[in-house]
């Protein structure tokens, strides 16, 4: 499945949405980046950042692991956050651009595996 | 040789060299193949006697002749259709190669004549001649086939014409009369047809050009919109979806039909226990664009 999300709210508001998406699926995350242009707000002219997202199919009776994003800006680097992150069991799904508070960072996402 | 017999030998040796190849593209058409002359040559009497005979059996009704009848049809109107393409795609093949061909030839015999002519005067008129002969090849390629090669052309007709021809044998299988009738196996022949032509596959290509760009336009556009969600909500939802895997995970079907009764979602009695918890997921499914669905799902499911 895809959607969008408005690359103008914080990390967390945008977190808490995709999470939800995955929990409703229920979907796993695949793939979290900002959109390769500003988009037209529908019946205006107004423009705004968006961010797109991409789901896969998660089977169904599984639990779904916490969704965890981090924006990673100096001094912490893309390693040491994986290195954190893999010491508590999580993997990262994605490190890609993408708008926070409507400013391009750099955001990464990780999870627990899904059981097999 | 003098200057003025050096063109028409030139010209001459192609021509018996051009006509060598003409015959290299395919062995003998067999005659009951041949596209003029194949036996299901569908005359347009032909067609509105069985048209006629057609609609006599759908008033009759009877759906299954008319059946028969309906594939029959199109079948001899593919055959033709197939023929006709083919013969046509040979012929475009050949026609734009015998082009390229006999351009290359006029370029090389007018260069060799001018590098051979003594006099200055021919060799500018001689050298004017092959620039525009050189523009006009530049211009049909441009202009009529949009400098694509005839491989790519055909391949895009090819692709266009199997996919509709896919169609039609689905429905044709598939669909009785009353839902695929001849009025619309007819749109899809003219559509077919229209397939194998050089501006349908054209349209295809140029459609795939900047169908790359509008794509990811497209999904962004169509994509579902994500609303911003409270931790209440998330925490709801996390209820919803432990609630649910608990049910599956015991197989509990009876709960899962009530959480759908209560969420007035008719399943058949006889659904099996996959189709139960596949409605019940689409339902949780919803709250992703419906807020007001959460509360009905906490209901349904009888979270406190």
């Amino acid at each position: 499945m895809e959607a969008r999300i408005d690359g103008s709210h914080s990390l967390e508001d945008q977190r808490r949405s995709l999470h939800f998406t995955e929990l409703a699926g229920p979907y796993k995350l695949v793939s979290f980046s900002r959109a390769d242009y500003e988009t037209l707000v529908p019946g205006t002219s107004e423009k705004r950042p968006l961010n797109k997202a991409s789901f896969d199919d998660a089977p169904l009776g599984q639990d779904i692991p916490e969704l965890i994003m981090a924006e990673i800006s100096p001094p912490s680097s893309i390693d040491k956050v994986i290195a954190q992150q893999k010491a508590v069991g999580r993997e990262m799904i994605f490190f890609s651009p993408a708008f926070v508070g409507g400013v391009e960072a750099r955001v990464a996402g990780f999870r627990k595996p899904f059981a097999p | 040789m003098t200057n003025r017999m050096a063109m028409p030998c030139l010209a001459a040796a192609c021509l018996v060299l051009l006509a060598g190849c003409a015959g290299m593209n395919r062995p003998r058409t067999p005659e009951p193949v041949r596209s003029s002359n194949t036996p299901a040559a569908y005359s347009m009497d032909q067609y509105k006697k069985d048209l006629d005979e057609y609609s006599a059996k759908v008033k009759a009704p009877d759906f299954a002749g008319a059946r028969i009848l309906r594939d029959q049809m199109i079948d001899r109107i593919l055959l033709n259709i197939d023929l006709n393409y083919r013969a046509f795609e040979e012929k475009f093949s050949l026609n734009r190669a015998g082009f390229n061909t006999g351009a290359d030839v006029l370029e090389l015999s007018m260069a060799t004549a001018a590098t051979i002519s003594n006099g200055e005067r021919v060799k500018t008129v001689l050298n004017a001649a092959l620039t525009a002969v050189m523009g006009t090849r530049l211009s049909y390629d441009k202009n009529f086939l949009r400098e694509k090669t005839t491989e790519i052309i055909i391949s895009q007709m090819r692709a266009n014409r199997d996919i509709i021809t896919k169609r039609i044998y689905e429905q044709m299988a598939n669909y009785p009369v009353q839902q695929y009738p001849m009025e619309r196996a007819w749109r899809d022949l003219i559509e077919l047809f229209y397939a194998g032509t050089v501006q349908a596959g054209f349209a295809t290509l140029s459609d795939e050009t900047g169908q790359k760009a509008a794509d990811a336009q497209d999904r962004l556009q169509n994509a579902i919109e994500l609303r911003l969600i409270s931790e209440g909500e998330l925490s709801q939802i996390s209820q919803v979806r432990k609630k649910f895997n608990e049910l599956f995970q015991a197989g509990d079907v009876t709960a899962a039909r009530e959480a759908l009764t209560e969420l007035n979602v008719v399943v058949a009695v006889t659904a099996d226990q996959k189709a139960v918890f596949e409605a019940l997921n689409a339902e949780i499914r919803k709250a992703i664009t419906d807020k007001t669905q959460l509360a009905k799902l906490m209901k349904a499911l009888k979270i406190q």
